[in-house]
C-alpha cells in the first residue's frame, strides 16, 4: 500500500496545488504534519472603490503573485474600474491554480476593444460559484472548456456573442455538467449573438431579468419594438429545472419549450414598453409553447401583462391540473382572472397583488369585467390574500362576493393600507360580511 | 554531430537494468539533459535513486511525450490525443507505484509526469472522506480525539 508521508513536505504541497480550498481544508484532519502544510485564505478581496482599502491594485497583484503555492484561496473577490487588462488577466490566472471555489468579478474596464476574461476562467476544475459583471462580452471560449465543479452562476450585464460560428454561451452550458442555478440580470438578448437556445439537462433555478426596457433607435435590422432579428425566438430546453423567474420582452415564438419538471414560475413577459397585450399581438407572437410548458406548475406568479397574455390566447391555454397557489395582478380590468380561475381546478391559494377592482362611476357596484363573479362558485380555493386593501365602500362590495361565493374558503389574509381607527373599522365591516363558510377566518396586517 | 533522435543513451537503474533510449527521450528528463550538456554522459548514466520498474514507465511517458508531441500551442487535437493517453497511463498503477514515480520525476525533474502524477493522487483525495483518505494513503491519525474535534470545528465550512 503507498505511504503518502514518505513524500516530502514539498511535494505533499505539489499534490495539493491540484486541491480545491475546501479539499484541502478537509486535509488538514489526517494528521498534524497535514495541519500546517497548507494555508487557507478565506477571502481575497480588491475594490478600488473602497477607500479603506490596502493600497494600490498593482501592490495588490504583487501579493497575489507571491503566495506560496501551498496558500489555497475559497473566495476571491475583484471589483475593478481602472486597471490594466494585463494586470488584472495575469493576477486572475494566478488565482485560478488556488484552489478558488468561489470568484467574483465586476470589471468596468474601459480598455480598447474591450475587456475579455482570460480563457482559464473556462476551465477552473474547482470553482462551484462564479458571479461575472459588468458591461463586458464573452465570445471565445478554450474548446476543451470545462468547469466540473460549477454550480451556481450568476452574470450581470454580460453580453455571449460567438466566435467562429460557435456560440459562446451554448459552450458554456454545456462546459458546466452540475450546473445548477444561473442567474442572468441586465439581460438584453437583442445584443447577443448566440444561438438562441438555454439547455441544460442539469440546471435547477434559472431567473431572466431585464433592467433596459427603453426603444433603442430605429436602426436597420431592428423590429418594430426596435428589437434586433435575433430576439426572434428563444428555445428552453431545461428537463431538471424547477423554479423559473422571467422578465423579459417576449420573443415573436419559443421553439423547443421542455420545462417537464418545473415547480414554480414567476413571470413578466411584455409586448413593448408602451402597451399592454391586445389581441392583434395574436398575429404577431406565438408565446403557446412556453404556457404548455407551464402546464405542471404548481407555484404561479404572474404580471398584469401575463394576465393580459393569458386572455388573448384564452382559447388555447392548457388546464393547470397541478397549479394549487397563483399571484395575479392586474392594470384595469380583470377580464383575464375568470379565465386562469378556470383553467385551475386544483387552485388552493389566490394572492390578490392589487387594490381590488370597482366602477368609479355611474351605478353599477361590480365591473362587467368580472360578470358577477359567478367563475367563484366552482373554485376550490382555501386561502385569499388581498395585498392592499384600503376598506372603500366599492371594496368591501367585492369582498362580500368573495365571501359568498368561494365556498371552500377557509382563511382569508387583508393587508390593510390604512391605519388607527379607519383600520378598526375596516375589520369591524369585514366582520359583518356573510360568508358561505363557516369556518372561514380573517386576518388583518 | 549525430542529431539527436540517432544519437543514443544508456539509463542505468540502482538494480542494474539498462534501457537504450534516444536523445531526445534523455533530455525529457532536465537531470539528463544537464549531464549530457556537461559532456559527463559516458556509456551509462547511472540513475542511483530509481529501480529499474519505475524508470521502464518514464522511459515509456519520455517516448510518447516525444513521438507524439502537439504541433504547436493552437493543436487542440494532438493536446486531447495525449491527455487521453496521460489518464490511461496512470490507470495501470497502484499508489505504492504512484508514488515511486512522484518521487523519481522529481528527482529526474520532468514536470509533465510530475503533474500528471500529483494529479492523480489529487483526484483519489477529492470526494473522499479524511477517514478513507487516511486508509487509502496510509496516514496515521496523531491527533488525539480532542484536538481532532478542535480541527473540524475550525474548517467546519469545508465539511458542510
Amino acid at each position: 500500500m503507498g505511504r503518502i508521508s514518505d513524500l516530502p513536505n514539498e511535494l505533499i504541497c505539489h499534490i495539493g496545488s491540484f486541491l480545491s480550498a475546501k479539499e484541502a481544508a478537509l486535509t488538514m484532519v489526517l494528521s498534524k504534519r497535514w495541519r500546517n502544510l497548507f494555508t487557507i485564505i478565506q477571502k481575497l478581496h480588491f475594490d478600488d472603490d473602497d477607500d479603506e482599502g490596502s493600497g494600490s491594485f498593482d501592490v495588490f497583484v504583487d501579493g497575489v503573485l507571491a503566495l506560496p503555492v501551498s496558500s489555497r484561496v475559497k473566495e476571491f473577490s475583484l471589483r475593478l474600474k481602472n486597471a490594466h487588462y494585463d494586470c488584472i488577466n495575469s493576477c486572475l490566472c494566478n488565482v485560478l491554480k488556488r484552489g478558488v471555489l468561489v470568484l467574483n468579478l465586476c470589471i468596468q474596464v474601459a480598455d480598447q476593444g474591450g475587456y475579455s476574461l482570460p480563457l482559464e476562467v473556462f476551465n477552473c476544475k474547482t470553482v462551484a460559484k462564479m458571479s461575472l459583471e459588468h458591461g463586458f462580452v464573452i465570445d471565445l471560449l478554450p474548446v476543451d472548456a470545462f468547469l466540473p465543479a460549477l454550480k451556481t452562476l450568476f452574470l450581470d450585464n454580460v453580453r455571449f456573442y460567438d466566435f467562429g460560428g460557435r456560440c459562446a454561451f451554448k459552450t458554456l452550458l454545456a462546459a458546466s455538467p452540475v450546473l445548477e442555478e444561473l442567474c442572468i440580470y441586465g439581460i438584453e438578448l437583442e445584443r447577443w449573438k448566440w444561438s438562441c437556445s438555454v439547455s441544460s439537462p442539469t440546471l435547477q433555478c434559472l431567473t431572466i431579468k431585464r433592467r433596459q426596457w427603453t426603444h433603442y433607435n430605429e436602426d436597420n435590422g431592428l423590429d418594430t419594438r426596435g428589437l434586433a432579428y435575433d430576439f426572434d425566438s428563444i428555445s428552453l430546453d431545461l428537463p431538471g429545472l424547477t423554479y423559473l423567474e422571467y422578465s423579459d420582452y417576449v420573443p415573436k415564438e419559443y421553439i423547443i419549450v421542455n420545462l417537464s419538471s418545473l415547480v414554480e414560475a414567476k413571470l413578466h413577459l411584455c409586448v413593448d414598453e408602451d402597451r399592454t397585450w391586445d389581441n392583434r399581438d395574436a398575429n404577431d407572437f406565438n408565446p403557446m409553447n412556453l404556457i404548455n410548458g407551464f402546464k405542471n406548475v404548481q407555484i404561479l406568479d404572474v404580471s398584469h401583462e401575463v394576465m393580459e397574455m393569458l386572455y388573448v390566447f384564452q382559447e388555447v391555454i392548457p388546464l393547470f391540473e397541478k397549479l394549487v397557489h397563483i399571484t395575479v395582478s392586474f392594470s384595469n380590468c380583470w377580464f383575464s382572472l375568470p379565465v386562469l380561475i378556470e383553467k385551475s381546478p386544483n387552485l388552493n391559494t389566490l394572492v390578490i397583488n392589487n387594490f381590488l377592482h370597482y366602477p368609479r362611476q355611474g351605478d353599477r357596484l361590480v365591473c362587467q369585467c368580472v360578470s358577477d363573479y359567478s367563475f367563484l362558485l366552482s373554485c376550490p380555493v382555501k386561502i385569499l390574500e388581498i395585498t392592499k386593501y384600503r376598506g372603500t365602500r366599492g371594496e368591501l362590495e367585492q369582498m362580500k362576493h368573495f365571501l359568498e361565493k368561494l365556498l371552500c374558503l377557509e382563511r382569508v389574509v387583508v393587508h390593510a393600507w390604512v391605519r388607527g381607527e379607519a383600520k378598526m373599522k375596516l375589520e369591524a365591516d369585514f366582520q359583518m360580511l356573510p360568508k358561505a363558510s363557516s369556518k372561514c377566518k380573517i386576518e388583518y396586517y | 554531430m549525430a542529431s539527436s533522435s540517432t544519437n543514443k543513451f544508456v539509463l542505468k537503474s540502482n538494480d542494474d537494468v539498462s534501457f537504450e533510449v534516444t536523445e531526445a527521450v534523455a533530455r525529457e528528463f532536465q537531470v539528463i539533459a544537464h549531464i549530457i550538456d556537461d559532456d559527463c554522459a559516458k556509456k551509462a548514466i547511472p540513475l542511483s535513486n530509481v529501480t529499474g520498474e519505475i524508470l521502464s514507465k518514464m522511459i515509456e511517458y519520455g517516448k510518447k511525450h516525444i513521438e507524439e508531441a502537439p504541433v504547436d500551442e493552437e493543436d487542440e487535437e494532438g493536446k486531447k490525443k495525449l491527455q487521453i493517453w496521460d489518464e490511461e497511463f496512470m490507470k495501470q498503477f497502484n499508489m505504492e507505484i504512484v508514488f515511486q514515480l512522484i518521487l523519481a520525476s522529481n528527482y529526474l525533474n520532468n514536470k509533465g509526469l510530475l503533474d500528471l502524477t500529483c494529479c492523480t493522487v489529487a483526484d483519489h483525495i477529492k470526494d473522499m472522506t479524511p477517514d478513507e483518505v487516511r486508509t487509502l494513503f496510509n496516514v496515521k491519525n496523531d491527533y488525539t480525539t480532542e484536538e481532532e474535534e478542535e480541527i473540524r470545528k475550525e474548517n467546519s465550512w469545508a465539511f458542510e
